[in-house]
């Protein structure tokens, strides 16, 4: 699986860089809206350079929503390179272990205008997640890494 | 030129990207959780951890069970105690919420041959199977005075909670020195333990007397919920010889009080949920 994810990592970062194809134009002041596995985002450009993004991830009793921060090194090209942070509140109640966290993640990650309004994002970085559960005062915390995949669709 | 500055700026990018992938696949501390497709995979990670520490306490045999089926184990072996008391609930003249065994250490009974390692202290037992909930290596109380307290849970109701059985080991001392009394747990948390375990041994300090009340304190409470319970966990038998240790303490203001580990308790005080009653073992 590790290496399957090296060689779609590696397609879709590093070639497309090497196409210098301008469509992305300007991240400015753009609004955009995400999907992906499984999350649901509202993405705006700060700058051309900065962007940020609320984010609601869900799976079966679990929510983590939080905000994420994009440095965009370049905003001009097909492929945005970026690097960023994000931090969630967590919530649980799975098979009777219920309770609250929260997550850091820091990220780099690439995102492809596949047209001017629509892209394909990914991001791997390492999150530290910490959960606490209700009952007994237990706690689980430590460093996770975490790949994310995702389609956005800009507004304008 | 600057076409050229542009294809460094972007192979230098290409780079980074590659070594950060590399390395979140190939570190070796990496390599033993692997990668989280998504957030959520990753919290359900720990989620899985969280549930396989609280799996052993909902396991646990329900409360109503031990209404009949009582343990022939007792905290300690009732020898060594040289008095003691039960619990005594709200309705008594003189309430105690929590039954006690005291140890008397007049000519140095222990450790025992003289050799001060805890193993030759009183034993302290588990008197059911269960896991250990909560250690407290010490505890200060009162007027400079430190125990050491283990809470054992041993039984679940219908509802979830916990029921526990607390024990407060208190030699009557402040601490002899910092974490003198963690040699004398033989325990941890989160501990599965079985009955007849020794989870811990009674500190017991040289010379000391009845009259200087070295005891262990035990009842039964609910995990997260106000109030003591009476330990009513023990076989009729062992709570006779519990009885006929008890050496003059067994009274109520005068009243004798009979063979029992709970008298005169509340309804809430009765932890099989059977109302106010006199007596209780």
């Amino acid at each position: 699986m590790n290496k399957f994810l090296l060689v779609i990592i590696t397609f879709l970062l590093v070639g497309p860089l090497t196409t210098p194809i301008v469509i992305a134009d300007n991240l400015d002041n753009r609004i955009g809206i995400g999907l992906g596995n499984p999350y649901f985002g509202i993405k705006y450009g700060l700058s051309s350079k900065f962007s940020i993004e609320g984010r609601g991830a869900f799976g079966s009793g679990i929510f983590a929503g939080g905000a994420r921060i994009y440095y965009n090194f370049n905003p001009e090209y097909r492929t945005v390179i970026f690097v960023g942070g994000e931090g969630d509140y967590v919530s649980f109640d799975v098979d009777d272990v219920e309770g609250i966290g929260f997550v850091a993640y820091g990220f780099i990650g690439g995102e492809y205008f596949i047209t001017r309004r629509f892209t394909f994002n990914l991001d791997i970085g390492p999150a530290y997640i910490f959960v606490r559960e209700n009952q007994f005062d237990f706690n689980e915390k430590g460093l996770e890494w975490v790949f994310n995949l995702g389609i956005n669709y800009y507004f304008k | 030129m600057l076409k050229r500055k542009d294809t460094i700026k972007r192979k230098k990018i290409g780079l980074l990207i590659l070594l950060s992938i590399i390395v979140s696949l190939f570190v070796p501390s990496l390599g033993r959780s692997g990668i989280s497709f998504g957030i959520i995979k990753a919290i359900e990670k720990k989620i899985d951890k969280l549930r396989e520490r609280t799996e052993p306490y909902s396991n646990l045999p329900d409360i109503s069970t031990f209404k009949t089926q009582k343990s022939d184990q007792f905290i300690i072996d009732i020898p060594d105690m040289c008095s003691g008391f039960p619990f005594k609930g709200r309705r008594a003249k003189k309430p105690h919420q929590g039954a006690h065994v005291h140890f008397d250490n007049t000519g140095d009974p222990w450790p025992k041959g003289g050799v001060d390692k805890p193993e030759n202290y009183p034993p302290i037992y588990a008197p059911l199977d269960g896991v250990i909930l909560r250690v407290d290596y010490s505890f200060h109380y009162g007027d400079n005075l430190d125990s050491y307290c283990i809470d054992l849970a041993f039984a679940k109701d219908s509802s979830g909670s916990i029921y526990i059985l607390h024990y407060s080991i208190e030699p009557m001392i402040a601490e002899p020195s910092t974490n003198f009394y963690r040699q004398f747990i033989f325990i941890s948390k989160e501990q599965e333990v079985k009955k007849g375990d020794i989870i811990a041994y009674m500190y017991t300090p040289p010379s000391s007397s009845t009259a200087s009340g070295i005891h262990i304190h035990f009842h039964i409470k609910r995990m997260n919920v106000e109030g003591f319970m009476a330990p009513a966990l023990f076989t009729y038998a062992v709570v006779k010889k519990f009885h006929d240790r008890w050496n003059g303490f067994g009274d109520d203001d005068g009243d004798p009080i009979p063979v029992c580990m709970g008298y005169k308790l509340d309804a809430d005080e009765n932890p099989f949920g059977t109302g106010a009653v006199d007596e209780l073992w």
